[in-house]
C-alpha cells in the first residue's frame, strides 16, 4: 500500500514538474537512440564490407570468365574431386562420394542451399565417325574429329535447348536405357559446327589406358588397354543462358562433351570401363541474402571444416571455392579492422553520452534538492526517496527506450549515409535492422540515465531541510573529485601511457597484425586520448575557478562593469553549480575537435598517399620501341651473339604529351634500378631505385605531395638543389648519416639500364626522407635506398634515354581514358594509367572509410547536439534557480539590462572559457594522439607518417553552434526576466 | 515634521485578485509603523508598493515628496538604490558572498567609490563584525537577517521596508533583532515600515495600522503621526 502511494507521489512529481521531466526525457532519450544506432551503424558499415567484399570477388571472376558484366554471381560452395593418374573413380564410388556430400556436407553450411549442381566426366575420349557417317568423312578415319568427355549434369534439360534430335535414353520423355540398346549421347552446337556432326550420326569413341596389373605375386607391369565405344548422337544443344548461374562449367566447355544421362552411364558404360570419372563436381548455391555479419564467420568456419571433412573423405575431393572463401576471409580481417577502428573513434561518443546523462540526471535532482529536504522533514525515509527516484526513473526509461530505439533506425541511416565527414549522400543508406547488442546497450543506457538519478538523490535524502541549508553552505566548496585529486590520479597513469605510446610511436606497434589487435585487451590503450582529455578536462576545470577569480579581480574596480563583475565572482564562488556544465563542454570540444582533426588529417593523409604513390595528377607508365623490333617492347633479354648493335629504345618526343587535352604540364621520371658503388653501408640492392626528373616541371606538378615534413628542410627547397649543378644528386637522409656522405662529394652509381649497365658519377646535393613515386607508401622503405637525380644528366650519361613515366597536372575535369587514348593516337606506347583523382574517390568509398568517417562524423555531431542541448537545459534550470538571486539584485538596485548582463556573463563566461578550454585540450591532443593512430591496419598507409590538421572550420562550427545555443538561452532569459517580478521571487523562498 | 510616505488610494490587483484596496497613508520621517494583519491582508503587497519593487494599479505612492509610481523603471531602480533598504523575511542574501560583501554590494550596485569602512560600520552597528568574512549558509538565521539589516542601511536609505523581519526566527533572537531595529530607527532617523503578525514584533513599533482584505481597517491615522510614539 505504501509503495503504491509512493508510486503515485513520483508520478504526480512528474506530472507536476514537467519541464524537468521533459528535460530528464530527453537526455534520456537521446542517449538511448546514440546508444542503440552506433552498433546499428557499425553493422551497417560491416555490411557494406561484406557486399562489397562479395562483389569484388563477382567482378573479378567475371574478368576472368569473361562473362557479361551484369552477370550476378551467386555465394556458391564448390567441392570437386579431381582424379589425377590413376586415381579414377567408378560409377559407385562417385554414388559414394556424392551420398557423402548430400547427406553430411549440404545440411551442415547451414545457410539455405538454394541450388544443387552436379557434373561428372570422364577423362577425354578421342571421337571418330563410325561407319554410317563414313560417307561424309572420306579423308582419314583414323584421325579423330576431336576428343570430348562423357560426362552428365543435373538439371540440365531446364537450361538447354534441342537444336535437332530427341534426348538420348535416360532422360525424362526420351526412351528407357536398356541393356542392348544403343548408347545415346548428345552433342552441344559448338561442337557439331566444329566437327559437323549431326543428330542422328554414329560416333566411335576410343580411349587407350595404361594400368598395372600383376604378373606374379612379388610383381606387376604396365599394360596398354583400349576401350572402343559405339555412340549414337541423339540431340545437338545449345543453352539457353549463357550466363546463367546454373553453369558450374562454362557452357563452352560443356558443349565439347558428349553428354549422356547418368543412368545410361551406370548401365552401359560402366559396363565397359569400370574406373572413368576423372572429375566430379558438387555445386551448393547459397541464399546469399542469409549471409550476414554475424554468421559470416561460421560459415567460413565451417567450410574450412567441411574442407578437412571432404579431404578426410578423399584425398582428391576439395573445396575449391579460393575466391569466395578468400573473399569471406578478407571480409573477416577488415571487419576486425572497422571495429577497431570504430571502437577508437566511438568510445568517445559513448563517454560523451554518458557525461551527458549523468550532467542532466545530476541538474534536474539538484533542481528538487529542496523539496527532497521538506519531504525527509516531513517523515520520508531515505529508502522511500530511492523508491520513488526508482520508480520515476523506470517509467522514465521505459519511456526512452520506447521513444529511442524507434528512433535510432533514423540516427543510424543518418550516419551510414556519411560519405566523408560531415558530408552525407543524398541517397540515404536505411538501417532497417537494429543488432541484438542495440537494443542491450538502449537498455543499458536507459537504465544507466535512471540510476544517474538515483545516486545524486540518495546523497539529497540524506538531508532533512536543516541538513539542505548547510549543504547549501558549502556548495561553495569544491566537487569530490578535486577533493579527493582525482583528477591528478587519473593524469599520472595517462602520462605513463602516453609516454609509453611516444616510445612505440603507434597504438598498434608496427609488424603486428591489425586484424588481431583486440581493443577489448588493453582499453586502456586504445582509451588514451579519452582518459587523457578526461583526467586534464578534470584538472582544467579546477583551476576555472581561479581564473573567474583573478578575471573578478580585475574588473572588481571598474564600475560600469559591476554586473560582469558580480557574474564573475558568483563563477569564481560555485564551481560545484557549474561543474557538470563545463566538464561537458570541455570534454565536447575536446573530443569534437579531436575527432574533426582526425577526419581531416586521414583524409589529408589519403591524398598526400596518393600523390606520394603517383608523383602528381597523373602517371602514365609509358615504354619505348626497340631498335631490335622482333623483342618485345622495354622487355629485357639477351641480345644475340651475331648482333653488334647495341639495343636502345626509341621514344616518341615527351613534348607530345601537350597535345593530349587535359594535360596542362608533364615531367619524365625515370625509375631505374641502381647499385651504391662507394657505399659502406648499403641495405638491400635489389630494391635500390634512382628516379631520374625533369626537375623543374616534375617540382612543379608533384607540389601537391610535396610535404615539407619529407626533409629537413621545406621540400621545394630539396628539389630545387638539383639545379646547382647537372649532376646534383639527392639521397636519402638515413642512407647519408650511415655512410657518412657530405654535400658536394662525388657518389657513384652502377646503373642498371635497359640491355646494359653503367657507372654514372653524381656529386651529392642534398637528402630527403621520403620522395614521390620511389619512396611512396607502396615502396619498401625499411630496405631500399633511394636516389633522385636530374633526367637529363642520367640519360647523356647513359647515351640513351631510358624507360621513363609520364608525371602530368591535369584539367581536374579531364577524361582519364580519353587522355591515355590521345597518348596512344599521338603514338605513345601506355601500358598503365594512375589517376590520382580517381584514386583518391575509389579510396574514398571504401565502405570502411566510409564507415570510419560516419564514426567521426556520429561523434562530432551527437558532441555537438548533446552539448547544445545539455548547455542550454543547465543555463534555463540554473536561470530558475538564480530567480530568487536576481530578483534580490533587482530590489537591490541592479536594472533590468544589468541584471540581463550578469545572466549573460555567466552563461557567456562560462561558454567561453569552457570551450576555448576544451577546444585547447583537443589540439594538444591532436598533437599528441593523431599522429598515434596511424598504424591501425591496411585502411591507412604507413608512409607517408601522419601530420596532423587542425579541423578549425569544424570546430568553428561547434563555436557557431554554442553560440547559436546561448543566444537562445540568452533569448529566453531575458524574456524570463522581463516577466519577473522581483517581489514574487523574494517571496519564493530563501536564496 | 515632514512627511517620509504618502500612499493615496492605492489598489493592486493580480488579475481578479485584489490585493489592495484603496490604501491611504501618511508616514512621518523617522516613525518606526508596524502593519499588523493576517496572511493574506496585503502587508507585504503594501510595503512592496511602496518600495517600488511592485507598481500600484491605481492611486499615487510618494517617498519624501517624490511620487515614485509616475517614474520610469529605470528611475525607479535608482531611487531604490539610494532612498530605501529592504529586509526580507527570508533574509534574501547572496549565498556565495561573504557577510561584508553582501553589505557592500548596494554600495557597489550604486557605484559608491569608498565601501569598505561603510560597509564594516554596518556590520559593526548589527554587531557582525566578526563575521565579515562568513558566508550567510555559515551563519544562524538572526545572524543572516542582522546582515540583512546591515545591508539594507549600507547606502544610508531614509526608508527601510522590513517584511516578516522576524517571521523565521526564534523569540530571542527576534527580541535582538527588534531592539537593533529600535535603536536603529532611533540613532539614524530612519522611517521604518515593517509588516507583521507577531504581537512582540508590534510591541517594538511606534504606531500599528491592522489590514484585512487588502484596506487598513484599525489604527489609521490619516494624519500625520509622531514619530517615536
Amino acid at each position: 500500500m505504501r509503495l503504491i502511494s509512493l508510486t503515485l507521489l513520483a508520478l504526480r512529481r512528474l506530472a507536476n514538474q514537467r519541464a524537468l521531466t521533459a528535460c530528464l526525457l530527453l537526455g534520456m532519450t537521446v542517449a538511448v537512440a546514440i546508444a542503440s544506432a552506433i552498433p546499428a551503424f557499425v553493422s551497417s558499415a560491416q555490411n557494406r564490407v561484406l557486399r562489397r567484399e562479395l562483389a569484388d570477388r563477382a567482378a573479378g571472376q567475371i574478368r576472368l570468365s569473361g562473362l557479361a558484366a551484369n552477370t550476378r554471381l551467386p555465394l556458391t560452395f564448390k567441392f570437386s574431386y579431381l582424379g589425377l593418374g590413376r586415381a579414377l573413380l567408378s560409377y559407385d564410388e562417385t554414388l559414394d562420394l556424392d551420398a557423402f556430400m548430400t547427406e553430411r556436407i549440404a545440411p551442415r553450411l547451414e545457410l539455405p542451399v538454394v541450388r544443387t549442381v552436379r557434373y561428372a566426366s570422364t577423362d577425354p575420349w578421342a571421337i571418330l565417325p563410325a561407319n554410317e557417317t563414313w560417307r561424309r568423312y572420306p579423308l582419314d578415319d583414323s584421325q579423330p574429329l576431336g576428343y570430348g568427355s562423357l560426362d552428365f549434369i543435373t538439371d540440365l534439360l531446364g537450361h538447354i535447348d534441342l537444336d535437332t534430335g530427341r534426348l538420348p535414353a535416360g532422360f525424362p520423355g526420351a526412351p528407357e536405357v536398356t541393356d542392348d540398346g544403343e548408347i545415346e549421347v548428345m552433342v552441344g552446337r559448338a561442337f557439331s559446327t566444329k566437327t559437323g556432326i549431326q543428330a542422328g550420326d554414329m560416333i566411335s569413341l576410343t580411349r587407350k589406358d595404361t594400368v598395372r596389373v600383376a604378373v606374379d605375386l612379388k610383381t606387376t607391369r604396365e599394360v596398354q588397354r583400349e576401350y572402343n565405344i559405339l555412340a549414337r548422337v541423339t540431340a545437338i544443344w545449345a543453352p539457353k543462358n549463357r550466363n546463367d548461374a546454373y553453369w558450374i562449367i562454362r557452357p563452352e566447355v560443356l558443349e565439347q562433351d558428349l553428354t549422356l544421362s547418368p543412368e545410361m552411364m551406370s548401365r552401359r558404360i560402366s559396363k565397359i570401363v569400370e574406373r572413368q570419372f576423372s572429375l566430379m563436381i558438387w555445386s551448393y548455391e547459397l541464399d546469399d541474402k542469409a549471409l550476414t555479419v554475424e554468421n559470416v564467420a561460421g560459415v567460413v568456419d565451417r567450410a574450412n571444416a567441411l574442407s578437412v571433412e571432404a579431404f578426410e573423405k578423399n584425398e582428391q575431393l576439395t573445396l575449391n571455392q579460393f575466391e569466395m572463401i578468400s573473399a569471406l576471409r578478407n571480409y573477416l580481417k577488415r571487419s576486425q579492422e572497422l571495429i577497431l577502428l570504430m571502437t577508437l573513434f566511438c568510445a568517445p561518443i559513448f563517454a560523451v553520452v554518458l557525461s551527458f546523462v549523468v550532467l542532466v540526471a545530476g541538474m534536474v535532482v539538484r533542481q528538487q534538492e529542496g523539496e527532497l529536504a521538506i519531504l525527509r522533514s516531513r517523515g520520508a525515509s531515505p529508502l522511500d526517496i530511492f523508491y520513488m527516484y526508482a520508480a520515476q526513473g523506470a517509467l522514465l526509461a521505459l519511456i526512452a527506450v520506447l521513444i529511442g530505439v524507434p528512433l535510432s533506425f533514423g540516427v543510424a541511416s543518418l550516419l551510414a549515409s556519411a560519405i566523408t565527414f560531415l558530408q552525407f549522400s543524398p541517397q540515404p543508406e536505411w538501417v532497417t535492422s537494429l543488432p541484438p547488442v542495440s537494443l542491450r546497450l538502449a537498455v543499458a543506457a536507459a537504465i544507466l540515465g535512471a540510476a544517474a538519478t538515483l545516486v545524486p538523490a540518495l546523497s539529497a535524502a540524506r538531508r532533512t531541510i536543516l541538513g539542505f541549508g548547510a549543504e547549501r553552505a558549502r556548495s561553495a566548496g569544491r566537487p569530490l573529485w578535486q577533493r579527493a585529486w582525482l583528477d591528478v590520479l587519473l593524469l599520472i597513469p595517462c602520462a605513463y601511457a602516453t609516454w609509453q605510446l611516444r616510445q612505440a610511436g603507434s597504438l598498434v606497434v608496427f609488424g603486428t597484425d591489425v586484424s588481431q589487435a583486440d581493443p577489448f585487451k588493453d582499453p586502456i590503450r586504445y582509451l588514451l586520448p579519452i582518459l587523457t582529455l578526461t583526467a586534464a578536462g578534470l584538472l582544467a576545470s579546477r583551476f576555472v575557478p581561479r581564473l573567474f577569480g583573478l578575471l573578478a579581480a580585475l574588473v572588481s574596480r571598474i564600475q560600469p562593469l559591476t554586473p560582469i563583475f558580480l557574474a564573475l565572482r558568483d563563477l569564481a564562488r560555485s564551481p560545484k553549480d557549474y561543474a557538470g556544465a563545463l566538464l561537458l563542454l570541455i570534454f565536447t570540444l575536446g573530443i569534437a575537435a579531436y575527432g574533426a582533426s582526425l577526419a581531416r588529417t586521414l583524409d589529408q593523409h589519403l591524398i598526400d598517399t596518393i600523390y606520394l604513390d603517383n608523383g602528381g595528377d597523373l602517371r602514365l607508365i609509358e615504354v619505348g620501341i626497340s631498335n631490335k623490333p622482333d623483342r618485345q617492347p622495354g622487355i629485357p633479354g639477351q641480345a644475340a651473339a651475331d648482333d653488334t648493335e647495341p639495343e636502345y629504345l626509341i621514344f616518341e618526343p615527351p613534348e607530345g604529351h601537350l597535345e593530349i587535352e587535359g594535360i596542362k604540364r608533364y615531367a619524365r621520371a625515370a625509375r631505374i634500378p641502381v647499385r651504391a658503388r662507394n657505399a659502406g653501408n648499403r641495405r638491400n640492392e635489389d630494391k635500390s631505385m634512382l628516379l631520374a626528373i625533369d626537375r623543374e616541371e616534375f617540382a612543379r606538378i608533384a607540389a601537391r605531395g610535396l610535404r615539407d615534413d619529407y626533409s629537413y628542410a621545406p621540400m621545394g627547397e630539396i628539389v630545387n638543389r638539383l639545379a646547382t649543378r647537372p649532376d646534383a644528386l639527392l639521397v636519402e637522409r638515413r642512407f647519408f648519416a650511415e655512410n657518412g656522405l657530405t654535400i658536394g662529394g662525388k657518389f657513384v652509381l652502377d646503373i642498371g639500364d635497359f640491355r646494359a649497365a653503367g657507372p654514372v658519377t653524381y656529386t651529392v646535393a642534398d637528402a630527403f626522407d621520403v620522395f614521390p613515386i620511389v619512396a611512396g607508401s607502396e615502396a619498401d622503405y625499411e630496405t631500399g635506398n633511394f636516389f633522385v637525380a636530374n633526367a637529363a644528366y642520367t640519360f647523356e650519361r647513359m647515351g640513351k634515354e631510358l624507360p621513363y613515366d609520364i608525371v602530368a597536372e591535369t584539367d581536374p575535369a579531364a577524361n582519364v581514358e580519353k587522355m591515355v587514348q590521345d597518348a596512344q593516337e599521338l603514338g605513345f606506347i601506355v601500358i598503365n594509367a594512375y589517376d590520382s583523382r580517381s584514386k583518391i574517390l575509389s579510396e574514398q568509398q571504401r565502405p570502411e572509410r566510409q564507415g570510419l568517417f560516419g564514426a567521426l562524423t556520429a561523434g562530432f555531431l551527437f558532441m555537438t547536439a548533446l552539448t547544445v542541448l545539455g548547455f542550454a537545459i543547465y543555463a534555463l534550470l540554473s536561470f530558475r534557480r538564480r530567480a530568487i538571486e536576481l530578483g534580490v539584485l533587482r530590489a537591490l538596485g541592479l536594472s533590468e539590462g544589468q541584471t540581463s548582463i550578469y545572466v549573460i556573463g555567466i552563461q557567456g563566461a562560462l561558454t567561453l572559457v569552457g570551450a576555448l578550454v576544451g577546444t585547447t585540450l583537443g589540439v594538444a591532443l591532436s598533437y599528441i594522439y593523431v599522429p598515434a593512430m596511424q598504424a591501425t591496419g591496411k585502411l591507412i598507409a604507413p608512409v607517408p607518417p601522419f601530420l596532423t590538421r587542425m579541423a578549425w572550420d569544424n570546430v568553428a562550427l561547434i563555436y557557431f553552434a554554442l553560440a547559436a545555443a546561448l543566444g537562445f538561452v540568452i533569448a529566453a532569459s531575458l524574456g524570463f526576466l522581463r516577466r519577473l517580478r522581483a517581489f514574487e521571487a523574494i517571496k519564493l523562498g530563501a536564496v | 515634521m515632514s512627511i517620509a510616505v504618502e500612499t493615496r488610494a492605492i489598489e493592486r490587483a493580480y488579475g481578479s485578485v485584489r490585493a489592495l484596496r484603496g490604501v491611504t497613508l501618511s508616514v512621518p520621517e523617522g516613525m518606526w509603523l508596524g502593519v499588523k494583519g493576517r496572511s493574506g491582508s496585503g502587508k507585504t503587497t503594501l510595503l512592496n508598493c511602496i518600495g517600488g519593487i511592485d507598481r500600484p494599479t491605481a492611486g499615487t505612492v510618494a517617498c519624501f515628496g517624490r511620487d515614485i509610481v509616475g517614474m520610469s523603471d529605470l528611475e525607479l531602480t535608482r531611487w531604490r538604490r539610494t532612498e530605501v533598504g529592504f529586509v526580507f523575511q527570508a533574509f534574501a542574501l547572496m549565498p556565495t558572498l561573504s557577510a561584508y560583501e553582501n553589505v557592500e554590494l548596494p554600495m557597489r550596485i550604486a557605484g559608491a567609490r569608498s565601501r569598505r569602512g561603510r560597509a564594516m560600520e554596518c556590520l559593526d552597528l548589527v554587531g557582525l563584525t566578526k563575521w565579515a568574512d562568513h558566508r550567510p549558509p555559515e551563519m544562524s538565521g538572526g545572524q543572516q537577517q542582522r546582515v540583512a539589516i546591515a545591508r539594507a542601511l549600507a547606502n544610508r536609505p531614509k526608508l527601510l521596508l522590513a517584511d516578516e523581519p522576524t517571521g523565521e526566527l526564534d523569540t530571542t533572537t527576534s527580541k535582538d533583532i527588534l531592539a537593533l531595529l529600535r535603536r536603529i530607527v532611533t540613532a539614524e532617523g530612519i522611517t521604518l515600515l515593517m509588516s507583521s503578525h507577531d504581537p512582540l514584533a508590534l510591541s517594538y513599533v511606534d504606531t500599528v495600522v491592522e489590514m484585512r482584505d487588502g484596506e487598513i481597517v484599525s489604527g489609521l491615522p490619516l494624519g500625520p503621526l509622531t514619530a517615536g510614539g
